[in-house]
């Protein structure tokens, strides 16, 4: 990232101009799903709540760099999202809740594994995760 | 004052008038709390932020090569600190060389509050409250090396455009035009301009780009209108009389880079 130089830029912005095609369908698939109303899956679910949104814009945008398919972003009832990869035996799915907090899963075969995942961890916990699902990685390490 | 041209429903979501001057000697970290506790009745919030690097304009452009990571070895504060205040949509930002004035769009905040109402008006308040301080302080007046005017505008996609294809109707500049048939419409864009100011008086930069904007979710293109030069002297009065200067080549600027199907939309008065 460049170190500032203007006394601007107070509003925190994801740049797309140099963005992959996942990222950006990513973007808008969530910027579509903001505009389902309460009630949306007519269990009586609120809308997607905004802080739900940036959070998956966060771990779209830590994805970024090692993510290699565009992946299924879908609301959950609470107004949260979900966001999941599949890449052959290999399931990685994000759950975002909808105060913030968010969750993972991973899964090969059968065997399957689940934590919450600090917000902190975003960064670089998330290209890890990506990192395994692509192969690159024969294992992933317990988040800290 | 010029008449300017005026929109009721501009697309501007921050704005930040600053001034750039050499590093004042002896400013140091309790300065910061100093100053806070005599503007805290107006900003009750602070941050604590990373140095704005200073970028000075010059008459022609330099063709810089890349330069290898250094250690400087000037002694200050490596930090900024912002002063905010209740509704986080004004900030004063202060470091050793640096004043900045900001009013930000926020969730639910009110519209643009306008130049000569309101955003000068604070910035001139906020200023002079900055120089009584350092004077009271004995550390001095700032030596003030360059003024800069800075408008950030969203234009959200869905209001005048959706797809890049209707680029050439937002910005005159860009035709869409090509030699032949062989490219598809743009999927991104990103582009800078700048401008030079006539009788050496600073440069208007225009920088478009794509981006996703996380607090509500809206992808947009975020156009920043940036103009930056040297006051008359470091006295208030010639700081202002640039700040209006910049201000108008913002505004004019940013009138003649967009087109008149937006200006509508914007609701262009005058």
């Amino acid at each position: 990232m460049e170190e500032p130089t203007t006394g601007s830029q107070l509003t925190g912005i994801v740049t797309l101009s140099h963005a992959t095609d996942a990222l950006i369908s990513s973007l808008r698939r969530i910027a579509e799903l903001m505009l389902l109303p309460d009630d949306w899956d007519s269990y009586g679910s609120p809308r997607i709540q905004l802080v739900a949104a940036q959070r998956a814009a966060e771990v779209l945008s830590a994805a970024e760099n090692e993510a290699f398919l565009t992946p299924q972003i879908v609301p959950v009832s609470g107004g949260g999202l979900q966001i999941e990869w599949t890449s052959g035996r290999r399931e990685l799915e994000i759950e975002i809740l909808p105060h913030g907090d968010v969750e993972y899963l991973i899964a090969e075969g059968e065997k399957t594994y689940e934590a919450p995942l600090p917000t902190r961890d975003i960064s670089w916990y998330v290209p890890e995760l990506v990192r395994w699902l692509s192969g690159a990685r024969a294992y992933v390490a317990p988040v800290r | 004052m010029r008449i300017l041209p005026d929109f009721d429903e501009p697309p501007v979501t921050e704005t930040a008038l600053g001034v750039q001057f050499a590093p004042v000697e002896g400013w140091d970290i309790p300065h910061f709390g100093l100053f806070w506790h005599e503007i805290r009745s107006r900003y009750p919030r602070f941050e604590v932020q990373p140095l704005l690097v200073s970028e000075v304009e010059r008459p022609a452009l330099e063709f810089k090569q890349t330069q290898p990571p250094s250690v400087e070895l000037v002694s200050r504060p490596p930090v900024r600190c912002w002063f905010l205040n209740e509704s986080n949509t004004e900030l004063i930002q202060v470091q050793q060389d640096r004043f900045v004035h900001n009013w930000r769009k926020m969730v639910g905040s009110g519209a643009y509050p306008h130049y000569e109402e309101h955003v000068r008006p604070a910035f001139e308040s906020d200023w002079q409250d900055f120089r009584d301080f350092l004077a009271s302080r004995d550390l001095g007046l700032p030596e003030v090396r360059q003024c800069e005017v800075i408008y950030v505008n969203h234009l959200d996609r869905g209001k005048g455009w959706d797809t890049f294809a209707d680029l050439p109707t937002l910005f005159p500049c860009w035709a869409g035009a090509a030699s032949g048939n062989f490219l598809p419409s743009p999927e991104s864009i990103l582009f800078n301009v700048s401008y030079l100011m006539p009788e050496s008086q600073g440069r208007l930069r225009i920088a478009l780009v794509h981006a996703f904007r996380p607090v509500d979710a809206k992808e947009t293109l975020q156009l920043t209108l940036t103009a930056r030069g040297r006051p008359g002297s470091g006295e208030t009065s010639d700081i202002l009389k640039w700040l209006d200067l910049g201000r108008e080549w913002v505004v004019r600027g940013f009138t003649d880079f967009t087109s008149e199907r937006m200006h509508q939309l914007w609701k262009r008065k005058m």
